[in-house]
């Protein structure tokens, strides 16, 4: 009786009945996006698939939040060597009746053989009692082959891989093209780490500040790592500096995620478009939107300025030292609240101090491995 | 200045997202999660099993229109007030008349809690649900899931490496994340015999 229900002539109901299709269809979009050869054209279809039915949409949506979850399937590779696809019921939980996990080490070897294609663990349960220990010991001998085979070909993977570590001394500054075709700004003293993957452009922000103009790649996300909060982005243009393990974000053009992971498992994530400026400290995220003037300041670093508008001179001096071996320092608090202005290049500091002794009730005194300011 | 402290909010969507509209993610963060409650109820409700998931499907559509305009504030609620409302059309219009099976009527007006309490699985219980639908693929697909979600190696890579056409990694790919989709919202869970059915029905439509 159902198929008769099911076949009615209810237009709705005829759509509804390719609920199946389009969930497979809305799979293999997704696959093929991917896949890898993903261009335009085929954006632009997908998106005229999306756009063409609600139940489209809905079917890619879910799709791609399945993805997205099922990464926690990467718990399971925690151990597991790399190029290696563990048996079934490898997980330590018992996950069907039928086959029970095996707590037997001998056969969890030989089960790490079977996951090369060649030799199926299937094999094992039809092998003789009788003839089992010499045949599980050739096994073994199997398996270190294969493992080591496999090893060897993780090592392969890996190294098409690029990974590069960048270094500014201080006062230096210096871009930075990556593989991926984004660029990086370094900022002085500041040091990344670049791991470029088929899946993922990570970046480890070490110390330091950088902006960072991602090429688009939808496939493949663009992180930067601080601590234990990453800024994820796919295309787009924002600067990050960090003091410790608080960050400073700001975007200039589209738009980035913060994530930071939490005691608990689950990531929590801060958006933030272009325009605004994130500070975490702890686990607390200060959001603002800056003034355009206020956003040239704060990004005037990549051109080799420090623009100071109304800034407290201790700020200043904090600001100039980060460019110089040789630190200001301030011993009158009396003249720390100074208010100065004014465009500076970052490694001249003499011209700062010029124009603090000229214009200020302000003492310069210059020793060799600092500078002393005192009021005059 | 306009500041705004903010305390971390509950988990947002993830980079992927990125192709994904604001209504899409709403509906992935507050809709999705109730598929198995969603899908047991209507097991258990809706006469004819094989159409569950062209139920699903319709009552998603319903719900994801109607957020357009107005986003519902009780997501849940409304998801299941949808569900009721879009069955009691479809019985209204059928020409059948139900003679050996008439849908349940009492349990149509149940309350949602009463049907199942919500479960929000824990990590772990998450993983081991993905895990038990990842041993459920066959030996290929396994294979090309663990090599390019656990791996991370790209479609061409995972091709080489199990010497498939990049074709055949790709259709595998999207074989396998639909066997996890049902794990990952909780409709492989749990469900009454009509989940054999309605699993049947939604693998080997291909």
């Amino acid at each position: 009786m159902g198929s008769v229900r099911a076949t009615k002539e209810n237009p709705s109901m005829n759509t509804s009945t390719n609920s199946a299709e389009i969930e497979a269809t809305a799979a293999s979009w997704f696959a093929k996006r991917e896949g890898g050869d993903w261009n335009a054209a085929d954006q632009a279809q997908l998106e005229a698939w999306l756009d063409s039915s609600t139940a489209h949409r809905i079917a890619f949506v879910r799709i791609v939040t399945a993805w997205e979850r099922s990464g926690r399937l990467t718990a399971l590779g925690a151990g597991v060597p790399e190029g290696t696809i563990p048996p079934r019921d490898a997980w330590g939980f018992a996950l069907s009746s039928k086959v029970p996990a095996s707590r037997d080490p001998r056969e969890r070897l030989q089960s790490v053989a079977g996951a090369a294609p060649a030799a199926a663990p299937s094999i094992v349960p039809g092998v003789r009692a009788s003839s089992r220990p010499l045949f599980s010991r050739h096994l073994r001998a199997v398996a270190a082959l294969l493992v080591a085979g496999t090893a060897a070909g993780a090592f392969w993977y890996r190294s098409m891989d690029h990974a590069e570590s960048y270094r500014t001394q201080i006062g230096a500054l210096t871009t930075v093209p990556l593989a991926d075709g984004s660029k990086v700004t370094l900022n002085t003293d500041s040091q990344i780490h670049v791991e470029l993957s088929p899946t993922m452009r990570r970046v480890k922000l070490d110390q330091g500040e950088a902006f960072f103009e991602v090429s688009k790649d939808g496939a493949r996300p663009f992180v930067v790592e601080i601590a234990d909060q990453r800024v994820i982005a796919v295309g787009t243009q924002f600067s990050v500096r960090r003091e410790n393990n608080d960050i400073r974000v700001l975007v200039t053009e589209g738009r980035v995620w913060i994530e930071r992971r939490g005691a608990a498992d689950r990531a929590a994530q801060t958006q933030l478009a272009a325009g605004s400026e994130a500070r975490t400290s702890k686990t607390a995220v200060l959001i603002d939107r800056p003034a355009p003037a206020q956003v040239e300041q704060l990004l005037s670093w990549r051109s080799g300025y420090i623009i100071f508008r109304d800034t407290a001179l201790a700020d200043a001096v904090a600001d100039f030292n980060r460019y110089s071996a040789r630190k200001i320092y301030i011993e009158d608090p009396a003249i720390a609240g100074i208010r100065i202005g004014g465009h500076f290049r970052s490694g001249d500091a003499d011209a700062f101090l010029w124009l603090l002794h000229s214009g200020f009730p302000i003492n310069v005194e210059q020793r060799s491995d600092r500078i002393i300011l005192t009021k005059r | 200045m306009n500041k705004l402290l903010l305390l971390y909010l509950p988990p947002a969507p993830q980079y992927l997202y990125a192709v994904l509209t604001a209504l899409d993610q709403w509906f992935a963060a507050e809709i999705l999660p109730h598929e198995g409650m969603l899908v047991r109820y209507l097991t258990r409700v809706w006469p004819n099993s094989a159409e569950v998931l062209d139920l699903r499907q319709d009552i998603y559509v319903r719900v994801y229109e109607s957020a357009r305009s107005t986003l519902p504030t009780s997501p849940k609620a409304f998801l299941f007030a949808t569900a009721r409302n879009l069955m009691t059309d479809r019985i209204r219009r059928s020409r059948v008349v139900f003679i050996d099976s008439t849908p349940d009527y009492e349990s149509l007006n149940l309350l949602v809690d009463e049907i199942s309490p919500e479960r929000r699985l824990s990590a772990r219980q998450e993983l081991r649900s993905l895990a038990r639908a990842f041993d459920s693929l066959s030996e290929k697909c396994r294979n090309v899931v663990w090599l390019r979600r656990v791996e991370g190696l790209s479609q061409r890579e995972t091709a080489q490496r199990l010497e498939l056409h990049e074709g055949a990694v790709e259709s595998q790919l999207a074989r396998g994340l639909r066997v996890l989709a049902l794990a990952v919202f909780g409709s492989a869970d749990g469900v009454g015999p009509g989940h054999e059915r309605e699993s049947e029905h939604e693998y080997k439509h291909e």
